[in-house]
């Protein structure tokens, strides 16, 4: 097992290092001059070539991939262009929001998907299964900056119940999460009905009831254990998507999360913020996807037998 | 099975509403039982990209700097320079005396003396927000620990207008050369810094060492709110006090309510359509004025500023010295922009790329100059573009028109010469002209005063008559309030100063 895990982390090293040289390629082509966005409209040329030296910007596209991979080998990801902080150090600050953020979406994902899923599947075809499909099918299409001002609106201004945004405590996270979790849920809804329905009609399960196991435990116990396979797949590619593409969410709801961080980052050409952003991301999204990868051995004895091998 | 489920999920949402019960929500503001909050939260949709007077010209940056640093002139509401941090004497026209009084010290406690005026002024020299602010300068020699003279090279109209800017706040010699990082953060102003976390928070307490009057608030809290409607939410739900930066369809909302309070004010920022006049056919004089006859201001304004704003037909701020108030531009008239167009060799009209930033109110205004300009026979193919991929289009001049901004209102010479200068960055339509050069230069130097009024009055005919510019409207700045808000100095230019800003507890 540990040698899977240290080759899934190995594998991480080429990942990381294309994507940095996808970055640099994709910046580099973007219309628009990274000193022209923190030099101020009236500096001089010479200004100008004299930032650009600092910044490292005179240095060809290859002289400074070799050199951000160097600085990024010490836990160097550069200086932001915007802030003059270093890139690390304010995406350490963010992650943990950013990590809340995704664990209250997921959590309120699979409350409300897990649920409906096993109704819609157990009760296929009936008002209850449509039911189920539709109030998924209203979660997946309400855009979630509509949704979090509703959400807003109601909790936070008419009723008081929760912050309208910001980071102060546990309140403050319950709105945001429900918006990002809404839509997580609609397709977490329909992968958990159909991983049931698969299973639903396995012999096993008819077994089960015909010595006398209560409809409950044959659900729950036999069926759904079964079934976890496709639905943690989703959870874990739902996690991923939160933790690099929660934009829209951290800015209705000011959320200072690591999403915003590298969108404006883009849009303020600054390169070292962009690429620390989206290799700290990539790192998580692995680690993530390897852990999800684990949790199959603990859900499913014969994967973990393919993992010793 | 299904009723188990429901059951299930009825207790999630119970859970979720105890969760919501328990206490208010905005605890953050902790009230004192009577008298003005010791603690005011004031939210905002820009963001606070440097804690460095000398890093920017941005309002949200300078805006800081007016609580954390001094100038050694200010500039009152009529324009007026008026003594900031020093007084000052102007033995000659190239010499200015400037004299701190004693027992000024910076929010670390360290003194402020003279030194630290000349380290301000060689530092503004290594930053290109500043170096031009200082260029006139010749030397600055330290008199006494509370005096400096400063020479000029030439006659500076603006000079003391210009040092009022937030941009050259006094900075401490030893705090920035202890940490070159931080030490800029430190000065002598009314409060400190305690925390800065861009795009989200910014934290001040105040400096009870001040060496004028106290401060009215223990700690100021700018929370940057991006979204406009979730920073009148936060308002309403008393989350801050302050929200700066709504528009005008926020109006009826917060007029709605009476415990909060609008605050207009007449921006001084002027929204404008600039030439590309090195690129043909926006090279010949005669295309501009037509096009300039094909710009509709007045739906311009409705479109973009809900009718609330005002036509601006000059290059020179509102409220700067010098602005000809009589200078009419050019008015909307389609058939005589066509008939314009065909002798100048287009009979079949234009086409054109504008080039703006994305959102409200630049494609707001664009599409409404393409409607317009349509009946002129000119054809307008709007460019919505990233700030970034505009400013270096702007640049390098590979513009045809675009739609901007101008904001400053220190220093008519600044203006004019950030417009019009053939060397100027901020020269975005892109005009090199000797005589334009030599006006601004002169009009810099004239120390008559009517005589330098005129010259600005010239320098504005001049642009107008070859249409280099179509300036368009300034509008109205929207803030809103907890109601009974008083201290802050609310600015045309959207550099408020918050220094005395007290909010009445609840």
């Amino acid at each position: 097992m540990y040698r899977y895990v240290l080759k899934r982390l190995m594998m991480l090293i080429p990942v990381i290092l294309g994507v940095i040289l996808l970055i640099f390629v994709v910046m580099d082509l973007a219309p628009g001059d990274p000193v022209l966005m923190v030099a101020s409209p009236d500096a001089t040329e010479e200004e100008l070539e004299a930032l650009r030296v600092e910044m490292g910007l005179d240095k060809g596209l290859l002289h400074r991939y070799v050199s951000y991979v160097g600085n990024m080998l010490k836990g160097n990801l550069g200086t932001s262009y915007t802030t003059n902080r270093a890139v690390l150090e304010v995406y350490m600050e963010r992650l943990p929001e950013t990590l809340k953020l995704a664990v209250g979406a997921v959590l309120v994902a699979i409350l409300c998907s897990i649920p409906l899923g096993i109704i819609a599947a157990v009760y296929q075809n009936s008002w209850k299964d449509s039911a189920s499909m539709v109030t998924a099918l209203i979660g997946v299409s309400m855009p979630s900056f509509w949704l979090g001002l509703l959400l807003m609106l109601l909790f936070s201004l008419k009723l008081g119940w929760f912050p309208s945004g910001g980071t102060a405590g546990f309140k403050s996270i319950v709105l945001p999460s429900i918006t990002m979790g809404m839509s997580l849920a609609a397709v977490m809804t329909r992968t958990t009905r159909s991983a049931m329905l698969d299973v639903l009609r396995s012999d096993y399960l008819r077994t089960a009831r015909s010595k006398g196991v209560s409809e409950q435990k044959v659900i729950l116990k036999h069926a759904f254990k079964n079934a976890l396979i496709p639905i943690i797949t989703i959870f874990g590619s739902q996690f991923s998507y939160v933790i690099g593409g929660a934009v829209l969410v951290e800015t209705i709801f000011s959320y200072p999360g690591v999403g915003k961080m590298v969108v404006d980052a883009i849009g303020n050409r600054d390169i070292p913020s962009v690429t620390g952003g989206i290799v700290m991301t990539t790192i998580m999204v692995t680690c993530v996807n390897l852990v999800i990868d684990l949790l199959y051995a603990f859900v499913d004895p014969r994967i973990k037998g393919q993992y010793v091998k | 099975m299904f009723k188990k489920m429901v059951a299930f999920l009825l207790c999630a949402m119970m859970l979720v509403s105890l969760v919501a019960c328990g206490g208010k929500t905005n605890d953050d503001n902790t009230d004192t039982p009577a008298g003005p909050k010791e603690h005011v939260i004031i939210g905002t949709g820009n963001e606070f990209t440097t804690t460095d007077p000398q890093g920017s010209n941005s309002q949200a940056p300078l805006t800081l700097a007016t609580l954390t640093h001094e100038t050694l002139t200010e500039v009152d509401a009529k324009g007026n320079v008026i003594p900031g941090l020093a007084t000052y004497e102007q033995p000659d026209a190239l010499t200015y005396i400037f004299t701190i009084p004693a027992g000024v010290t910076f929010t670390n406690g360290d003194p402020c003396t003279a030194d630290d005026i000349a380290f301000t002024f060689e530092r503004a020299k290594e930053s290109s927000f500043t170096s031009g602010k200082v260029s006139s300068v010749a030397s600055v020699e330290v008199l006494s620990d509370t005096q400096v003279k400063i020479t000029l090279s030439a006659p500076n109209q603006d000079f003391l207008t210009t040092v009022a800017h937030k941009g050259m706040s006094i900075l401490s010699r030893k705090a920035c050369t202890a940490d070159p990082e931080h030490g800029f953060e430190i000065g002598t102003g009314r409060y400190y810094l305690t925390k800065w976390v861009p795009a989200d928070v910014t934290e001040l307490e105040r400096y009870d060492g001040y060496h004028g009057e106290k401060a009215a608030t223990k700690t100021i809290t700018f929370r940057h709110i991006a979204e406009t409607a979730a920073r009148i939410i936060a308002l309403q739900n008393k989350e801050v006090d302050i929200a700066l930066g709504l528009e005008a369809l926020d109006v009826p909302t917060i007029e709605a309510d009476s415990s909060l309070e609008l605050v207009k004010i007449e921006d001084v920022q002027c929204k404008y359509l600039t030439f590309n006049v090195n690129a043909a056919p926006f090279n010949d004089v005669k295309v501009r004025q037509a096009i300039s006859h094909a710009v509709n201001k007045d739906n311009i304004i409705i479109g973009a500023t809900n009718g609330e704003g005002k036509v601006h037909t000059s290059v020179v701020n509102k409220t700067q010295f010098g602005l000809d108030e009589t200078l009419k531009g050019y008015d909307y008239n389609p058939d005589l922009a066509k008939s314009m167009l065909a002798e100048a060799g287009y009979p079949n009209g234009l086409e054109i790329t504008l080039s703006c930033y994305k959102g409200s109110p630049f494609e707001t205004i664009a599409a409404v100059f393409q409607a317009d300009a349509a009946k002129a026979g000119i054809t307008i193919k709007i460019n919505p573009v990233e700030p970034a991929a505009l400013k270096a289009m702007m640049k390098e001049g590979s513009h045809e028109m675009a739609i901007y901004g101008w904001t400053d209102a220190i220093g008519t010479d600044y203006t004019v010469r950030s417009l019009l200068y053939s060397t100027s960055g901020s020269n975005r339509c892109k005009v090199a002209d000797p005589e334009l050069d030599a006006m601004i230069d002169a009009a810099l130097c004239e120390t008559d005063t009517a005589k330098r009024e005129q010259m600005y009055k010239d320098i504005q005919k001049w642009v107008n008559d070859r249409a280099l510019y179509i300036m368009l409207y300034t509008g109205i700045i929207y803030n809103a309030t907890a109601a009974g808000t008083t201290g802050v100095t609310w600015s045309a230019n959207n550099i408020h100063n918050f220094c005395y800003v007290s909010v009445p507890a609840k």
